[in-house]
């Protein structure tokens, strides 16, 4: 189908050249009309729509195919879509059998013994086998890209028949079952016969460049067509082993490098049934004002935080950052969180976010103290004026952020701090915080957990190892915290966990690493013809990043 | 040969075409707004750290003659800072990119014919690429600042600066009054300083005034790509380029800083076409 698209565009729009040939004033000025819509868009005009009418169009920015390379909300909503897994988050962060039936653990806490579904068949016709499971882990940890440093912790896995599979830990891993969200099965055979010349000895390139561009999993959707400067086609797979919704979309288009007022644009005219990514509120208000067009909310553990680096002159002063904390205008910000009577955020409590393991209504949501914050400024190294201006850094692309922005600027200014902004492009924004002397004294950026355990976040954040990274801007090199990170990932028992990382969420608290913003309810637009439980229902969301994304789980009424 | 006009006389000229008294009046009109922009502005406190969500994206109204933004600042008052960033950019890279363009175009049009041919071919390769561009890719190099900006603007300025003063050099280097000071034994630099450089003062004055409106055209177009002031300074192309994503329904955000562009910009062209009708009337 999204070929077959594509050639009506490519002939439509090559119609000019050809009419010197003879073809038709009607092909002509159907080009013109077609290169009129690209150019007052930028995005070519769909010529062919589903067959059956139940096509999805949603906005978007480029994800990774390979589901052992992404590590983002864009290559994990493709993962979703078409890999299957052992198992799979679910609503409140529950974790579900998903490939697996059944699974057992060792009383030691280092073996998993997964019984596996014998129903599931990959999209190339090939049974899903437990050898595809091994050839799965054995991919992702040798390649070391994306989610692999989740599983670090497996020392080995084998298969015990077609449909048993074991893994081996090193030592107990809690959060083991959460990765296991991650970890995407592939069809072994199909990679095996799809090898190009790569690193990886007999592997070769392990399938690189082939998942690049084409699927080799069984989950409900195809690969159709993945064309990272425009768009990304999935076509359903009927022959899915799980339920799928009564009307679910035969066809999923994610269109790319839209801007806002592009968005609105095509979205009014009937030509977007999902606005995916992050819209400015004006640009949200307005849709909701148009017929046909709903609000709804995606609600993940995402939080906007102000990292303070804690390496940095005056953010290296427990006292500096405390006035800091204090000193930030919380009620201005959560002013602006509702969007057309929809809310786009609630604020936080401590650092972690709604949903996630520990989180509790007890702790105090942050207020302005003016004058907690003048008297810990008074009583830091940088009394006085001894202290040079705060840099803020924030990713240029979200025009929002630059609010939040500019209101850290003037609360900061009533405090007696001197700030100055310096967004930059994401990309340069990534490589300016790999070390702590580039690293910005404020770093703005929404984080989030990446499977349902609350180590997905807190690791990556906060221990000294994983340093250098855009979740870690922070540099909070501090042993004790090390260890109580550490310590979290062999408790077992789950009341104790969240005991544990409770108290833990009060340490970080009180160093002042960040200020702890909001928790992020991404609102998008939705035609009404969709319905996507997860996104109108808050307590239907999956919170993981691009888990409620599941468009099995959507229903599109024809047009 | 001489350029000097009786200033009287110049002003009779140039006032007889209306179009380049309205450039000149709306270029005084908008410098002395900009000079003066912190005591006339309604909101001067707009200009720099300052929000207020509660009035954010407020359109035109007898309070705020042009809307506010979706800071909730004025925009009246932003418009006015934003002139001042622009014409210091403007008086600032043409200063560096007429003397240092016109040097190299003395160099080039009355040293020996091997420093011209280097030269000449160092200010074509500098010509040969788009303005843009290389004002990007310096600014890239280096956090983007108004200093950064308007040096990376001189840098693609000057080589037009040296191309005419290099051309107009040559074809005056045997005119008599020259080969005369020469033969009296007049110094190299003295001559070209003396006796040339007043001769290129007309064109380069025309041009000089048309360029002011077009650095303020590329100075907002690298602003609107993101490599302007960083916030909370006020600039018109940045300004412009926020409001683009809000059209049509925030209007006034683009609307308005691209209608100061195009006053500031229309105002210098009609000054230089005024110019340059006047020097040609007099050659």
């Amino acid at each position: 189908m999204g070929n077959e698209a594509m050639t009506h565009q490519r002939n439509a729009l090559g119609s000019g050249n050809s009419l010197n040939a003879g073809s038709s004033r009607r092909q002509f000025l159907r080009g013109l009309g077609i290169a009129a819509s690209v150019a007052a868009t930028g995005i070519p005009f769909q010529v062919q729509a589903a067959e059956d009418g139940r096509l999805l169009r949603l906005t978007g920015t480029v994800g990774d195919p390979d589901p052992h390379r992404a590590t983002d909300i864009p290559g994990s909503i493709l993962m979703f879509n078409l890999y299957d897994f052992l198992v799979r988050p679910a609503q409140g962060g529950q974790i579900l059998p998903a490939l697996a039936e059944s699974w057992s653990t060792s009383e030691d806490g280092r073996a998993y013994t997964f019984t596996l579904r014998n129903d599931v068949v990959f999209h190339d016709g090939a049974k899903l086998t437990a050898a595809d499971v091994v050839f799965s882990l054995n991919r992702i940890k040798t390649m070391k890209r994306g989610f692999s440093a989740l599983f670090d912790f497996v020392e080995s896995v084998e298969s015990s028949g077609d449909y048993e599979v074991v893994f081996r830990l090193r030592e107990p891993y809690s959060p083991f079952l959460s990765s296991l969200t991650r970890l995407a099965i592939v069809n072994s055979a199909l990679i095996r016969a799809n090898l190009a010349d790569g690193q990886y000895g007999d592997m070769k390139d392990y399938g690189q460049a082939f998942l690049g561009q084409a699927d080799a999993g069984s989950g409900p959707y195809t690969l159709a067509q993945h064309n990272p400067q425009q768009e990304t086609v999935l076509t359903l797979y009927p022959s899915y082993h799980l339920k799928l919704a009564e009307d679910v979309p035969s066809e999923v288009r994610t269109l790319y490098s839209i801007d806002p007022a592009t968005v609105r644009t095509i979205a009014s005219r009937g030509e977007l049934e999902l606005t995916r990514v992050s819209l400015p509120p004006e640009i949200l208000a307005s849709l909701a004002r148009l017929d046909g067009v709903k609000l709804g909310q995606d609600r993940g553990t995402d939080m906007m935080q102000f990292k303070l680096n804690m390496m940095k002159a005056p953010t290296d002063d427990l006292e500096f950052r405390r006035a800091v904390s204090l000193g930030f205008n919380y009620e201005a910000l959560y002013s602006l969180l509702d969007i057309a009577g929809v809310s786009s955020g609630i604020p936080a409590r401590g650092p972690i976010p709604q949903g996630a393991m520990g989180y509790s209504q007890d702790v105090p949501i942050m207020k302005r103290d003016l004058e907690g914050a003048k008297a810990a400024l008074a009583r830091s190294k940088y009394a006085g004026d001894g202290a040079p201006p705060l840099t803020v850094l924030w990713a240029s692309e979200f025009a929002q952020v630059q609010k939040y922005a500019l209101l850290f600027q003037s609360s900061m200014a009533e405090v007696g701090i001197k700030v100055e902004l310096s967004p930059a492009p994401w990309a340069q924004y990534q490589k300016m915080i790999t070390t702590a002397e580039t690293t910005p004294n404020v770093c703005m950026l929404y984080v989030g957990l990446t499977t349902p355990d609350i180590d997905s976040l807190f690791w990556p954040t906060y221990h000294s190892s994983a340093a250098g990274t855009y979740n870690s801007m922070q540099w909070l090199q501090n042993p004790e915290i090390d260890e109580a990170l550490e310590r979290g990932r062999e408790i077992l028992d789950p009341t104790a966990r969240t005991k544990h990382y409770q108290e833990l969420a009060k340490k970080i608290s009180d160093l002042y690493p960040a200020i702890f913003a909001y928790d992020r309810i991404n609102v998008v637009a939705m035609n009404k013809r969709l319905k996507a439980p997860a996104l109108e229902d808050l307590n239907q969301s999956i919170p993981v990043w691009g888990g409620n994304y599941q468009f099995r789980m959507m229903d599109i009424s024809r047009a | 040969m001489t350029t000097r006009l009786a200033i009287p006389i110049a002003l009779r000229r140039y006032s007889r075409n209306p179009a380049s008294l309205i450039g000149a009046a709306t270029v005084l009109v908008v410098v002395v707004a900009a000079v003066l922009a912190p005591y006339i502005t309604p909101f001067p406190e707009h200009a720099g750290t300052f929000v207020d969500f509660a009035n954010m994206g407020q359109p035109p109204s007898s309070v705020h003659l042009l809307g506010t933004d979706l800071i909730g600042r004025d925009i009246f008052s932003r418009i006015l800072f934003g002139f001042r960033s622009s014409l210091l950019l403007a008086v600032i890279v043409l200063s560096i990119a007429v003397s240092f363009g016109t040097f190299v175009g003395l160099l080039a049009g009355y040293g020996s014919p091997a420093t011209r041919t280097v030269l000449m071919y160092v200010i074509d390769i500098f010509l040969s690429l788009p303005s843009l561009l290389l004002a990007m890719a310096i600014i890239g190099l280096f956090r983007p600042s108004q200093i950064v900006a308007m040096m990376a603007v001189s840098v693609v300025w000057w080589p037009w600066y040296a191309r005419l003063v290099g051309n107009l050099v040559w074809s005056i280097r045997r005119e008599g009054f020259v080969l005369s000071a020469e033969l009296v034994g007049a110094s190299k630099a003295r001559i070209a300083l003396l006796e040339i450089l007043p001769n290129c003062i007309p064109s380069l004055l025309t041009k000089a005034s048309i360029d002011m409106g077009l650095v303020v055209l590329l100075g907002a177009s690298l602003s609107f790509v993101g490599l302007g002031a960083p916030p909370p300074q006020p600039d018109l192309g940045t300004m412009v380029a926020e409001g683009a994503s809000y059209l049509p329904e925030y209007w006034w955000l683009s609307i308005s800083a691209g209608f100061a562009i195009f006053i500031l910009v229309i105002g210098f062209n009609l000054v230089g076409d005024g110019l340059q009708d006047l020097f040609d009337a007099e050659q």
